[in-house]
């Protein structure tokens, strides 16, 4: 497999951009956005992840209503069961554990996990159940730690994320070359 | 910063000026630099850390074409600035975006390069956006030479002359960047790296740093060639020339939508700038020092202004209101009639308002200027972790509440006028950099970018009016997912009060050089040299202290430069 080394700030672009080009609301993009920076952190191949779940806009949409709703208390627990791109859920929800400190916690197959903690979303997916709100631990949620670069990135799931994003482009014309910053005028002063 | 925001905000000395007055795009395009703009933060760190710069390496021929490093010591790490020179034809010398080869490339290397690393640059960054970088390298720039400039100084040196003072002040760089990519844009290190690193944690700090140092190289590099064509008769660029010898810079569309993309970390500047401006309104008195120091601050600006001349019509005319304005105003600065008014800061303050908005921008950064040390705490808060996060147990009169309160302006602005939707942000597939097109004559305007936040703002308000009271954002979103955008710039106005352009950035008055001028305040630029109402020249670090200067910390030239 070919893979390609992003910046943290290359795959949270890339992978917001895809989602606009695969037609979710910006607002939702962003988070998506920063779902593969919190995957990328954790040895993840987010973009490839992102370009999966992209499959199913619905999905992502669903998956970021009941994030909301489990953080202000409107349901106990989001299920994975029936879900086709899990590791997304975990993305959406770790990211926003790591941005508000709050203690979203997964429950899988063998124990419970707290997202701030989960060095390894990977594995967790595999066996998901659910994923539930619980207090912060006295003295505060541990800061997230990330590795210093993203995993690695496919390339075949980069070229497929850079063709959603080419979407949202607008091409080049006459017009546009002739009324850019700058056109028309000599540099050589 | 929220909390702290909160605190400073409702103490009941400060009064701060509202964004409504001070978020607007018109006052935008008159900021001018402050003490609190980032390389004045940079300058005050190298000196305070004493820092010094070595030239390690320095491989050029006698045109000057060939490699340099530079490196500095700073808050425990190494610092390299790694320089390529080339030839360029001068067809090909282009400051647009879509240029692809450039005079000259540098990358801000983390540590000391080996020269396998000097190997992988020399690969990578004369190419700039079409090269690869990693995590080492810090920063990525590019720069053309300003080349009658810089020959007039080749020249000069080498007959055993100084440069022409018109000259220097007319341009004032030997070097123009056009590009200075931080963030890990190509690869390169993400800004997390650096927001740990100590004296670096502040906005652009390492970009700052990069260009303090391709200045040193512009210095060196113009010496050299003059040296080479003449060792006899060579002389070195005396101190006070070399000092007012900066970097230009120009800059486009792609970085307009900077701010509004960015909506906490521009709160966070303009709270910073206006927190400082409200504690020096709040003084009772100023005592003999600090009328001294406005006097000769009022004086440096003036003469500022009369070395500040350019060639965009509208500019200038306002540059010559301001000199006439200033002029007027010098009696207001008598040391008698201030000492015989209680909080005189605020009584020129209210005085200014008499005058053009340029006039009480200048005026509110001189009295930044005057308080000097006081306000530099402020620097510490104008970073930002990150955007703010989605409040999703908010309910609907709560985000109701705000959005009454902190976008009555966008509510006004009639969508159904053609004026008002005059133009669109977008992407140019070309080369991916934001752009501006009319929408009755373009196309494209379906792909246009969400900058149109006001609209979605009365969007927002049209579709929550028929909503229950008792409902959650989260179940509103569920709902309208087209809305979180806008629900998550509300809810941030709640804490981040000058988070928002309270203008209509698709209207036909919107004119992105007002945008550009307020983030290039921000970094510190002066001499603002539009070239259309889309892009600018502009000076950084003219004025500024050298490398054999930098220990004794700022210039009196720092905030508005005057060649004297």
């Amino acid at each position: 497999m070919t893979t390609i080394l992003l910046s943290y700030n290359e795959v949270q672009t890339l992978a917001r951009k895809a989602a606009c080009g695969a037609g979710l609301p910006h607002g939702v993009a962003e988070d998506v956005g920063q779902a593969a920076v919190w995957l990328s952190a954790r040895g993840i191949d987010a973009v490839g992840v992102v370009i999966d779940a992209l499959g199913s806009q619905a999905e992502v949409l669903g998956d970021q209503s009941a994030i909301d709703a489990l953080c202000c208390g409107e349901t106990a627990e989001i299920a994975f069961e029936g879900r086709s791109c899990s590791l997304m859920l975990i993305g959406l929800a770790g990211a926003v554990a790591a941005n508000t400190a709050m203690n979203l916690t997964l429950r899988y197959d063998g124990g419970v996990e707290p997202l701030a903690l989960a060095a390894n979303p990977a594995e967790l997916a595999a066996s998901a159940l659910s994923l539930r709100l619980h207090s912060p631990p006295d003295g505060g949620m541990p800061m997230p730690r990330r590795s210093p670069r993203p995993a690695a990135t496919d390339a075949a799931a980069y070229a497929a994320a850079l063709g959603l994003a080419a979407r949202t482009y607008v091409p080049a014309s006459e017009l546009s070359r002739a009324q850019g910053a700058g056109a028309g005028t000599t540099d050589n002063d | 910063m929220a909390n702290r925001a909160t605190a400073i905000a409702t103490a009941p000395q400060l009064a701060m000026r509202s964004p409504d007055v001070v978020m607007r795009l018109r006052r935008m395009g008159a900021s001018f630099p402050t003490r609190l703009s980032f390389l004045r933060t940079l300058i005050r760190r190298l000196a305070s850390s004493g820092a010094t710069v070595r030239r390690p390496v320095w491989s050029m021929d006698d045109n000057g074409f060939g490699d340099a490093v530079y490196t500095l010591r700073l808050g425990g790490h190494d610092y390299s600035l790694v320089a390529f020179s080339c030839p360029l034809p001068d067809e090909q010398r282009s400051d647009r975006v879509i240029a692809e080869a450039w005079d000259t490339s540098f990358v801000l290397y983390d540590g000391i390069p080996d020269k396998a690393e000097i190997e992988r640059l020399r690969e990578n960054a004369p190419r700039q956006e079409a090269g690869r970088f990693g995590p080492r390298d810090l920063v990525l720039s590019r720069a053309n030479k300003s080349v009658r400039f810089f020959e007039h100084v080749v020249d000069s040196l080498a007959r055993g002359r100084q440069p022409e003072r018109d000259r220097l002040g007319e341009v004032g760089y030997l070097l123009r960047t056009t590009a200075v990519y931080g963030n890990g844009k190509f690869g390169i290190a993400d800004r997390c790296v650096l927001a740990e690193r100590e004296g670096l944690t502040g906005p652009f700090q390492a970009e700052m740093l990069t260009v303090w140092l391709i200045r040193e190289f512009s210095h060196d590099l113009v010496e050299h060639v003059a040296r080479r064509r003449s060792p006899e008769t060579f002389v070195p660029l005396a101190p006070e020339l070399r000092r007012h010898i900066g970097v230009g810079n120009s800059t486009g569309l792609g970085m307009a939508p900077f701010l509004a993309n960015h909506p906490q970390l521009l709160n966070n500047w303009v709270f910073a700038r206006e927190t400082a401006l409200a504690r020096v309104r709040a003084k009772r008195y100023l005592d003999a020092a600090a009328l001294d120091r406005l006097g000769d601050l009022w004086r440096q600006a003036g003469r500022h202004l009369d070395q500040w001349s350019v060639e965009d019509d509208s500019l200038m005319a306002r540059i010559l209101g301001l000199r006439g304005e200033w002029a007027e105003a010098q009696a207001w600065i008598d040391p008698a009639r201030l000492r015989a008014v209680s909080s005189p800061v605020a009584s020129l303050l209210e005085r200014s308002q008499f005058m053009s908005v340029d006039f009480q921008e200048l005026l509110a950064a001189l009295v930044i200027e005057m308080a000097g040390a006081e306000n530099d705490d402020l620097t510490d808060g104008m970073a930002a972790v990150r955007e703010t996060t989605l409040q999703p147990g908010m309910r609907l009169p709560a985000l109701r509440r705000l959005l009454r309160d902190h976008y009555g302006w966008a509510l006004t602005i009639a969508f159904d006028r053609p004026a008002e939707t005059a133009q669109f942000w977008y992407v140019s597939e070309e080369k991916l950099e934001p752009r501006l097109g009319r929408r009755a004559a373009e196309a494209g305007a379906d792909l246009e970018l969400p900058l149109d936040i006001a609209r979605q703002v009365q969007r927002l308000a049209a579709d929550l009016e028929d909503e229950a009271e008792t409902q959650t954002v989260a179940a509103f979103l569920a709902r309208f997912p087209q809305h979180r955008h806008a629900v998550r710039r509300i809810q941030m106005a709640a804490i981040a009060p000058y988070s928002e352009i309270r203008d209509n950035l698709l209207s036909d008055r919107c004119l992105p050089i007002n945008m550009l001028r307020c983030k290039l305040a921000f970094f510190g630029a002066s001499k603002f040299d539009p070239r259309s109402d889309r892009w600018t020249r502009i000076t950084l670090f003219q004025g500024a202290p050298t490398r054999d200067e930098i220990a004794a910390g700022e210039t009196d030239d720092c905030w508005l430069p005057v060649l004297r």
